[in-house]
């Protein structure tokens, strides 16, 4: 059927466009799934050049079952998007056994496209779409390569065709994106309670921010109306923990409380936060937020912004914030109860330091002092690998270690003042950003993630004191590296020595913004915006199916006018034109032309079966010959042969 | 009617009386006559397959007196060696040096009887004639005398003892044609007639080399349009893309095709190549060049090549 060296050929191309459609997979599957998927790939090739028989269907039906079951076991499911990938991508692994036909290669390039889906449920960054567009690109090549049967090219010429099919495609594909109905709710986002997100939980345990702090990933991304606030009052608001367990801080039990009232002072600051997926019900708000969308979420009675439905996409909303604000000078009993709360029996020496230090001080404001200055002029260390905490983690934070960072100080501030009869909390959330000149945003990543205290004075309400500012202010001021010693390494792009480096990872963030604002977050709303920009008043689904419609014809009738002009006919020369009409004529009257006959040898037919015609088929056909095939015809000839054929009526 | 023809200058009307002469040798092969002309116009050579004995020789030797050409013939053997086609250098003594001494080859048309009966060597020395019109021997080049033209005859290739041409080589021929056993009138007329070697010998030489180098000069300006041009490609790229055949046309064989064509239409008086001067020419043009892919197929040169032709309309 086909040279052997052409099985080869069409097989490593199937195989190669599989295996980079698997590649972003590989990372998640479980390590036996890809390692299998790989051996049955070599083996394939191997069995190909040495020309090895195929296993029979007895073998492919018990490794099929068994390649099932090991899904059940590993995955716990086989329908699950982990799962179900594991299962899809097994069964091209078995697909490849059997691969005979072009149809089977066919199979296995499909299987190849539904990967590349597949691949963006997990992530929709441009280094995905980077990787998925050559994939798509190269499987379309392999298909170009399987069907076009024994016609051997240079390699490239298969990248080249499919390069412009694809091209005259992207019409197409645009307007199915732009006008293509949305579906509502997170289809993207929708499997990710199987898998784990980093990023800020609404609980915290000494030493769960360390893991933050060395994650460059990004969080959110903040885009400003008006001018930059200082670093210093970058203060992302996140969750606000209230509740302490000695060890552990954590939201508490819900509980609905009136919000103390808030009075801004000073100009707002507008910004809009473009919020990376984070499986929790949280969204983040310079403090102190006045104006969110309503309809996302809530605030609750600790200024904290909570989301109906945890974010599973990417996510945009805008807000206005005062960095200047008087929140709360009264403070409901129920509140304040809630805020001096502290477990019994646990951390007794810190109980008893703060009763001592409060006594010492004399008013709260004082003794707030005078524990930042314990903090500051004591033996306390901001370091990012601190040792574990006993059970009382205060207690061992304060008297032993003394080494920590924003967590620990926070965590020990919160617990000193609570102890003192001051109202306090832990307040979580991410500190600062790297402000991208290239695009002109901030950038705020996981490894800004940080921790202060808030504690409720009678003058001035909620106060934001931030301990760890008063042992490592440069943490605060310049941002994390300039607050830890030399020998304490970061990852890469939180490094700012390496200048050109840092400016490339500004340039790539600026791109994967543009990337996050232009495509991964055009949903419905957006949809209606672009039709509102088209001119539709309201738009409703039907809008979108005229529009839809209207843009799929216009890219058809681009393509086909292109196709036209592409395939266009030479222009019909007029004699041409002419003894084409004679023959139809002719046609008409019996004696029919073969497209390969010879004019005069039809002329000479002609007069053998219409002898009354000969004469006018010769004078038509000898015009013809002359107008068209020999050198200088007459000036008149043309108009002679149009009046002879019109004339020429069998 | 006759707007399509040229007005008949003296060379023209040379060439027609040596036509009307060379019929008169060989009986009802007209058609066949002209292709040779047209051959030898369009400066190319001339492959005859044909069993033994329909006149093939006659058909040769008629050309070369009525065309006023000198006239060689070499008998292929299975012992023949180049030396015997191509000439041999001998010492003199007289002068002391080696003297050429010029084979068969050096005539203005050489026939070349059953060419496929010698070994490739003996093949190829007069192939590579035909192809550099000039022969080497010893360092030293000879020029072949102009105008220079091979007829060269074989027996269909199945008999016993013969070396078939290889296609590279066939490819020089410009065309290949079939002579076929001749119609029961003209076969009477033979009967009855004298002996075909007597009239030859009778045979007056109506054009010179002079003459025909001209005509030769003047095939290649013969007009050929853009209509009959966009025909030519259409047959070449039917050729190439049908798939029935191992290789299609090469650029040289289709430009063989076209000056073959002009030849004929300059034959024929017309002032440029019509559509049915090709489709003359063109089975004895491209039947030797081109093959069935299909080894079950057992079509020979000239059915192929009107397959080919009938594939192809015309623009």
């Amino acid at each position: 059927m086909f040279e052997p060296g052409e099985r080869f050929r069409r097989l490593g191309w199937t195989i190669g466009g599989l295996v980079t459609a698997l590649a972003p997979h590989m990372l998640h599957l479980r390590p036996w799934v890809t390692g299998f998927v790989l051996a049955v790939c070599a083996w394939r090739l191997l069995a190909e050049r040495r020309d090895w028989r195929l296993p029979g269907a007895v073998l492919r039906t018990t490794i099929a079952i068994g390649a099932t079951f090991g899904v059940i076991v590993s995955y716990t499911t086989i329908t699950g998007l982990d799962g179900g990938t594991a299962l899809l991508t097994l069964m091209a692994a078995l697909k490849l056994m059997e691969t005979r036909t072009p149809r089977d290669h066919v199979v296995l390039i499909f299987i190849g496209w539904f990967l590349c889906l597949s691949a963006f449920f997990y992530a929709q960054d441009l280094r995905m779409v980077a990787w998925i567009l050559p994939t798509v690109w190269l499987l379309a090549a392999a298909l170009l390569v399987v069907a076009r049967r024994g016609q051997a090219g240079p390699a490239l010429t298969p990248f080249r065709t499919t390069g412009a099919m694809l091209a005259k495609a992207l019409p197409l594909a645009l307007v199915l994106f732009l006008f293509f109905p949305r579906i509502a709710g997170n289809f993207w986002g929708a499997p990710s309670t199987e898998r784990a997100l980093t990023g800020l939980t609404e609980e915290m345990s000494p030493g769960d921010l360390s893991d933050l702090t060395l994650n460059d990933t990004v969080a959110f991304r903040v885009r400003f109306a008006g001018r930059l606030p200082p670093p210093i009052q970058r203060y992302w608001r996140g969750p606000v923990l209230t509740e302490f367990d000695g060890y552990t801080w954590s939201r508490g039990a819900s509980q609905a409380y009136f919000r103390p009232p808030v009075q801004f002072v000073g100009e707002p600051t507008d910004y809009s936060v473009t919020l990376e997926p984070t499986g929790q019900r949280m969204l983040f708000a310079l403090d102190l937020v006045q104006r969110w969308p309503r309809e996302l979420a809530g605030q609750t009675w600790g200024y904290q912004l909570r989301t109906r439905n945890p974010v599973h996409a990417l996510l945009q909303y805008e807000a206005r914030s005062y960095l200047h604000y008087l929140a709360g000078t009264t403070l409901s009993r129920a509140l304040r109860n809630r805020h001096l709360q502290l477990p019994a029996g646990r951390n007794p020496r810190t109980i008893r330091l703060a009763q001592d230090m409060r006594a010492a001080a004399g008013s709260d404001r004082k003794y707030a002092r005078a524990v930042l200055a314990m903090f500051r002029d004591q033996e306390f260390y901001y370091t990012l690998t601190p040792p574990g905490l006993a059970r009382d983690s205060v207690d061992d934070f304060l008297f032993n270690t003394r080494q920590g960072f924003c967590g620990h100080f926070a965590s020990a501030f919160t617990m000193l003042m609570r102890a003192a009869g001051i109202p306090a909390r832990v307040v979580a959330g991410y500190q600062g950003g790297d402000w991208n000149p290239v695009g002109g945003y901030l950038i705020v990543r996981q490894s800004h993630a940080h921790a202060w205290s808030e504690i409720w004075l009678a003058e001035s309400g909620w106060t934001r004191v931030d301990p760890t500012a008063a042992v490592a202010p440069e943490r605060v001021e310049r941002g994390l590296e300039a607050a830890l010693a030399d020998e304490e390494l970061l990852p890469g792009s939180l490094r700012r020595n390496y200048e050109l480096l840092w400016q490339a990872s500004m340039i790539w963030d600026s791109f994967n913004s543009r990337w996050n604002d232009w495509v991964v977050r055009f949903n419905r709303l957006q949809q209606e915006q672009l039709l509102r920009a088209f001119g539709f008043d309201d738009p409703d689904w039907r809008d979108l199916a005229f529009v839809l419609g209207t843009g799929l014809a216009a890219g058809l009738l681009l393509l086909s006018g292109w196709l036209a002009w592409e395939f266009r006919p030479q222009r019909p020369d007029p004699a041409a034109a002419s003894y084409r009409r004679f023959v139809a004529r002719m046609t008409r009257a019996g004696v029919e032309r073969q497209p390969h006959e010879a004019p005069r040898d039809f002329a000479e037919r002609v007069r053998r079966f219409r002898p009354d015609l000969g004469t006018a088929a010769a004078a038509i056909t000898e015009l013809y010959l002359r107008l068209r095939y020999l050198p200088l015809p007459g000036a008149r000839d043309l108009r002679l042969l149009r009046t002879l054929v019109q004339r020429f009526d069998p | 009617m006759n707007a399509l023809t040229e007005a008949p200058d003296r060379e023209r009307a040379l060439l027609s009386a040596a036509l009307a002469s060379l019929n008169q040798v060989v009986l009802g092969k007209d058609r066949e006559i002209r292709l040779a002309l047209a051959c030898l116009l369009a400066r190319g050579h001339l492959l005859i397959e044909d069993i033994p004995g329909v006149g093939k020789t006659t058909l040769a030797h008629a050309l070369s007196r009525a065309l006023g050409l000198s006239y060689q013939r070499i008998q292929f053997t299975s012992d023949l060696l180049p030396a015997d086609v191509i000439g041999i250098s001998v010492y003199d003594r007289g002068s002391g040096r080696f003297m050429f001494h010029r084979g068969p080859v050096f005539a203005q048309l050489v026939m070349a009887d059953e060419v496929n009966r010698a070994t490739p060597k003996a093949q190829s020395a007069l192939l590579e004639a035909m192809e550099e019109r000039q022969v080497t021997v010893d360092g030293e080049t000879h020029l072949l005398p102009e105008p220079f033209f091979v007829v060269a005859t074989q027996n269909p290739s199945f008999q016993v003892g013969t070396f078939p041409l290889p296609e590279s080589q066939i490819d020089r021929f410009l065309m290949r044609i079939e002579l076929g056993y001749p119609s029961p009138g003209h076969e009477r007329q033979l009967l009855r007639g004298r002996d075909r070697r007597d009239l030859l010998a009778e045979l007056p030489a109506v054009l010179d080399s002079a003459v025909i180098l001209s005509l030769q000069r003047r095939i290649p300006e013969l007009h050929a349009s853009d209509a009959l041009l966009d025909y030519v490609q259409a047959v070449a790229r039917a050729s190439r893309d049908s798939g029935q055949h191992q290789a299609g046309l090469s650029p040289r064989a289709v430009i063989s095709l076209l000056r073959a064509a002009q030849a004929w239409a300059f034959l024929h008086g017309h002032s440029g190549v019509l559509p049915e001067d090709l489709q003359a020419v063109l089975p004895a043009v491209v039947g030797h060049r081109l093959r069935p892919r299909d080894a079950a197929d057992t079509r020979g040169p000239l059915e192929v090549a009107q397959a080919l032709l009938k594939s192809v309309p015309i623009p």
